[in-house]
């Protein structure tokens, strides 16, 4: 049965895009703290990747309050081999081939969380075909498709009615001042960087071109990239702390996995170090300690993603939205720090 | 043998320039710490000479609008002398730790047994050897080099002014480079003013009277350069002493000139600026108490160093100067055997204790700190929101329920390699040279360590100091520490053992004390310096002492480029190795001490519920002659010499509860605002600054 695009099938993408980047979060942060040495280039690296990914979820949820829904924060599933809106059997060749054994549950940064990552930024290489609308999100063959028919879906619902895009409506901006070249090429006013390059001000046409501004910065830095592997256009670059600011995801993800030591055992004081993971009886009182602090997270994570819906839901900072992000990375070390997994 | 022990406290004290003549003591509470029996108010606040008070922010300036000097004030106590060796804190030990409070204060009029006090006769010797000193920056240096690394295996750094010959204690360089009024004693209750100045006779206590000393070769720049470019007026004087009416002291700073003797030599470089003095200095002070059976008692003496002016009194360091000298103590001269043996007692063998820290004493402080750099820095506001719930840490608080929880954003300075790692590690300043970003010392770390283990790790309470331990530790925690490139009040070489007296134990001295050098005054000649090249670190003899001028020498010169130029830097001219690409992002040198980005207390509004909404962040260095458009280059003045004719305009950011109603005040105690500014507005973008372009040379005017 074929699909039209309308403002609901919009929302249902856009909301399924913000699920998609928020899975990736924990999902990079969990084995990014596994590491014990933060100066060391994994780490670096990742962090990197995970603060873009913070990024992404801020920008999806910009374009889903352009388009009248305020994204929910769901809860993310890490179980399996099942990652998002991915259906490698789709892919040709299939990526799982080569990045394999592979997890889509936390643990600690091994090779089966490497492949993991770069399946999930695994670059779509365009076949010049338009996707058409699918209801069903896990249709979609891969996170580059998805955010193609997503772009499709925007211009097809603005075309149809301009007043389906609202301008300035909960507009989220806290990332801007690491991004100058964005901000820099979004000014209307040449050489003067404006102050709003990553928020939708505009409503119709004009807002129009600057989600696709934004979908632009989601899909060249990361998950869904269409021209294969390519650098990071300079707009797109992140001038503040990127340790590499011009390779994409897939790209760093890559060189990590290729730069892995061969045996899982690295040597002590290496950056690739991780917390061992320590199994005790259930009635022993570091157990008991380790499972306070796996629900410490569990709960902090909650509270994190109602301020965040609360975030999206208003365009205003919560109060305590910086102490309860900053948390959870100290939450996340401490599990690994007593040997155990972090569980959100 | 005598019962008790004499000191004078602080062991070491600040006295800051200011273009007044009137002064206030610097202060004697820790900067940014709850103090009893002051409310909501935090410490360091300086204090009011007439009434003893903390200021409020019509003290700042004088009626005419100067910049208050500051006096550090010094104080003797009286220590029972100890049955065995002496600990620290006194009294504390393994077994009790918190220490024992002791000490009692000698003023003029006190009984010590049967007798009676009736003076106290002071000495002081301040110098300035900044001109005759080594360069700062050492071309001798690898990138990742510290300053203390260029005076290792018998090199040095090369000298400033080296167009005056290479021999640093050649009689006509020190003659023409060294500013020496020569020593000065003051005595009794409030009676009179002895100025560091050529009028003035130089004089000492000679073991059994006050000895003047009228053939002392002073020195003063304009009696080798009669050529001078004043800018603020001559340099004639290093300060000046007097006495309160219980006889303890004020040794009070100059006036904040600069002078450059060559006429048009202009100032181009940060820290080292050949041809120019200043009027900042340093040196020892000593005492003894005259009783009225006309016996003598010696007390051991302490060290007065005079600096530049605290825009910001009550923002607390996250590594104090108090931090730095505490750790070099502990590691390096067996302080504290119940934290450190050699290492640190984590977890060590029976009998030995593991050392809990005090939460007051040894952790708030650095949770305090993180919170408040906000008020002088462009932080955005979620990392305002994160700072704020570290200053929220409590002592009943689970480590584990806190942000700081598994200590996953603090450098690791036993990590090296942390040190080229920036957000979201922190401190989230800039570190020594050679180091790109500032790591808490090595017993910060271990005392966060101790806490971040849970509740068993730590104590709720507080070090039970005696009262002269307090002011050692108050003065110095409102100075700077981390980031000796060089700093504010003191530099590197103060976590270096060989400056201080060693064994403090044996000699009754006490810790944190400065080795003066012994100088034989009855020597002076009129026709010969007296003061030689003095003390440097590293060196077989650096344990004889440290002659007047001898810690400030390592400062800036004049202070003025160094403060002006430490706004906010990338990590250059730290260390940027391969792969580190923080270059580009420019972070802050010291902004507790030297505020980049303040609130305005006249700009704050109401809001419709009678709270207090916070006007734009201004620059704290703003205005005529400030303005870039290069990020890396904002708020401070783009050519040296105006900060050299400006600086006294800088306003103070001080706690809203020392606002007065004509400042618009008094402001909710969670506020820190700037008061007393001569400058204008324009307005910093939040952090983080980057993609700036290269930073331009100062140009000469």
């Amino acid at each position: 049965m074929s699909v039209e695009w309308n403002q609901a099938l919009l929302q249902k993408h856009l909301q399924a895009a913000v699920d998609l980047e928020l899975w990736t979060i924990p999902f990079y942060m969990s084995a990014m703290y596994s590491l014990k040495d933060p100066s060391g280039m994994p780490y670096r690296l990742i962090q990197s990747v995970v603060y873009q990914e913070m990024l992404h979820v801020q920008l999806a949820a910009n374009i889903a309050n352009a388009f009248g829904l305020a994204p929910k924060i769901n809860e993310p599933v890490y179980r399996g081999t099942s990652i998002p809106h991915l259906n490698f059997d789709l892919d040709t060749p299939n990526p799982t081939t080569f990045f394999s054994p592979y997890s889509a549950e936390i643990g600690p940064l091994d090779l089966e969380r490497l492949n993991a990552f770069c399946l999930i930024e695994y670059p779509e290489w365009d076949t010049g075909g338009e996707p058409s609308p699918k209801a069903n999100i896990e249709e979609y063959g891969s996170i580059g498709e998805f955010y193609t028919a997503l772009a499709i879906g925007a211009n097809a619902v603005v075309a149809r009615d301009p007043d389906s895009l609202k301008g300035d409506v909960h507009q989220v901006n806290v990332f801007e001042r690491f991004y100058s070249g964005f901000s820099e090429a979004s000014s209307p006013i040449p050489g003067q960087p404006t102050t709003q390059a990553m928020c939708i001000t505009e409503g119709g046409f004009a807002g129009l071109a600057q989600a696709m501004g934004l979908l632009a910065v989601i899909t060249d830095q990361g998950e869904g990239q269409v021209q294969g592997e390519q650098a990071i256009p300079t707009v797109f670059q992140n001038t503040a702390d990127d340790p590499q600011p011009d390779d994409s995801h897939y790209t760093k993800f890559k060189l990590l996995r290729n730069a892995r030591p061969a045996r899982d055992d690295a040597p002590r004081d290496h950056p690739w170090e991780t917390y061992p993971l320590i199994h005790y009886p259930p009635d022993d009182p570091r157990a008991v300690e380790q499972r306070e602090a796996q629900e410490r997270l569990r709960h902090n994570f909650r509270k994190f993603r109602q301020a965040l819906e609360q975030l999206f839901a208003s365009g205003e900072l919560p109060q305590s939205f910086g102490a309860e992000m900053a948390t959870l990375g100290g939450n996340i070390r401490r599990c690994w720090q007593l040997g155990a997994v972090p569980t959100f | 043998m005598n019962d008790f022990v004499y000191r004078v406290h602080p062991a070491i004290n600040i006295g800051r320039v200011g273009n007044s003549e009137e002064y206030l003591i610097s202060p004697e509470t820790p900067a940014g710490l709850p103090v009893a029996g002051s409310g909501e108010t935090v410490g360091g606040l300086p204090i009011r000479p007439a009434d003893g008070q903390t200021i409020t922010s019509r003290d700042i300036r004088d009626r005419n609008g100067a910049l208050k000097r500051q006096a550090a004030r010094f104080r003797i106590y009286q220590y029972p002398r100890p049955a065995g060796p002496e600990t620290y804190p006194y009294g504390g030990d393994a077994e009790s730790p918190e220490g024992g409070g002791e000490g009692t204060e000698i003023v003029i009029g006190s009984k010590v047994g049967d007798r009676t006090v009736t003076d106290i006769v002071w000495t002081v010797h301040l110098a300035n050897k900044k001109a005759n000193g080594y360069v700062l920056e050492n071309p001798n240096l690898a990138p990742d080099e510290q300053i203390i690394d260029g005076y290792d295996d018998g090199m040095t750094p090369p000298l400033r002014n080296l167009a005056l010959g290479n021999d640093p204690d050649n009689a006509r360089r020190l003659r023409q480079l060294v500013i020496d009024p020569g020593p000065r004693t003051i005595s009794g209750r409030a009676r009179e003013v002895v100025r560091f100045d050529r009028r003035t006779l130089a004089s000492y206590w000679n073991g059994s009277q006050r000895k003047e000393l009228p053939s002392y070769p002073k020195s003063y720049p304009d009696d080798s350069f009669p050529e001078l470019y004043t800018p603020q007026g001559r340099i004639d004087t290093l300060g000046e002493l007097r006495t309160d009416g219980k006889g303890r002291l004020h040794a009070i700073a100059a006036y904040g000139r600069a002078c450059a003797f060559t006429g048009s030599t202009p100032l181009l470089q940060a820290v080292d600026n050949d041809g120019w003095f200043d009027d900042t200095g340093d040196g020892p002070v000593s005492a003894v108490l005259i009783f009225d059976d006309g016996s003598v008692q010696d007390v051991h003496g302490a060290w007065v160093v005079m600096t530049d002016p605290s825009y910001a009194p009550q923002t607390l360091n996250v590594i104090s100067l108090w931090d730095d000298i505490y750790d070099s103590w502990v590691r390096k001269l067996g302080l504290a055997p119940q934290v450190f043996d050699g290492r640190f007692l984590a977890d060590p063998k029976p009998p030995k204790k593991p050392y809990k820290p005090f939460f007051e004493d040894q952790l708030l402080p650095i949770f305090r700190a993180a919170a408040l750099q906000r008020w002088n820095t462009n932080l955005p506001k979620m990392a305002v929101q994160a700072h704020d719930a570290v200053g929220r840490i409590g002592a009943h608080d689970d480590p584990a329920d806190t942000i700081l929880s598994g200590l996953g954003f603090i450098r690791n300075p036993n990590n090296r390699s942390e040190d080229n790692v920036g957000p979201p590690l922190m401190p989230l300043s800039l570190g020594d040279q050679g180091r790109a970003f500032m790591s808490v010392t090595l017993t910060q770390y271990f005392f966060l360590k101790q806490w971040d283990r849970g509740r068993e790790g730590f104590r709720p309470g507080a070090v039970n100091l005696g009262p002269g331990e307090y002011l050692d530790r108050a003065v110095l925690t409102c100075c700077l520490g981390g980031r000796f490139s060089p700093g504010i009040d003191m530099t590197f070489i103060v976590r270096q053992p060989e400056l201080y007296i060693t064994d403090w134990r044996a000699s009754g001295s006490g810790p944190f004390r400065i080795r003066p050098r012994t100088l034989d005054y009855e020597s002076a000649q009129a026709s010969q310096p007296f003061l030689s090249s003095g003390w440097i670190p590293l060196r077989e003899g650096s344990g004889e002492g440290a002659e007047p001028g001898d810690t400030s020498k390592f400062m800036a010169l004049p202070w003025h480029t160094d403060y002006n130029s430490c706004a906010m830097h990338p990590t250059s001219p730290n260390t940027s190795p391969p792969g580190q690409i923080n270059a580009p992002t420019l972070y802050w040198s010291w902004p507790a001490q030297r505020p980049v980005a303040v609130y305005v207390a006249d700009e704050v509004r109401l809001d419709r519920e009678g709270g207090p909404v916070l006007g734009p962040q201004r620059f704290s260095v703003r205005g005529f002659g400030t303005e870039s458009t290069n990020p890396a280059v904002q708020g401070r003045y783009q050519h040296y010499i105006d900060f050299v004719r400006n600086w006294f305009r800088v306003g103070t950011v001080i706690q809203g509860t020392a606002i007065d109603p004509g400042a618009g005040g008094p402001f909710p105690a969670d506020l820190f605002l700037e008061v007393e500014s001569r400058m204008d507005p324009p307005n910093p973008p939040p952090w983080p600054n980057n993609q700036v372009g290269p930073i331009p040379p100062y140009e000469a005017l």
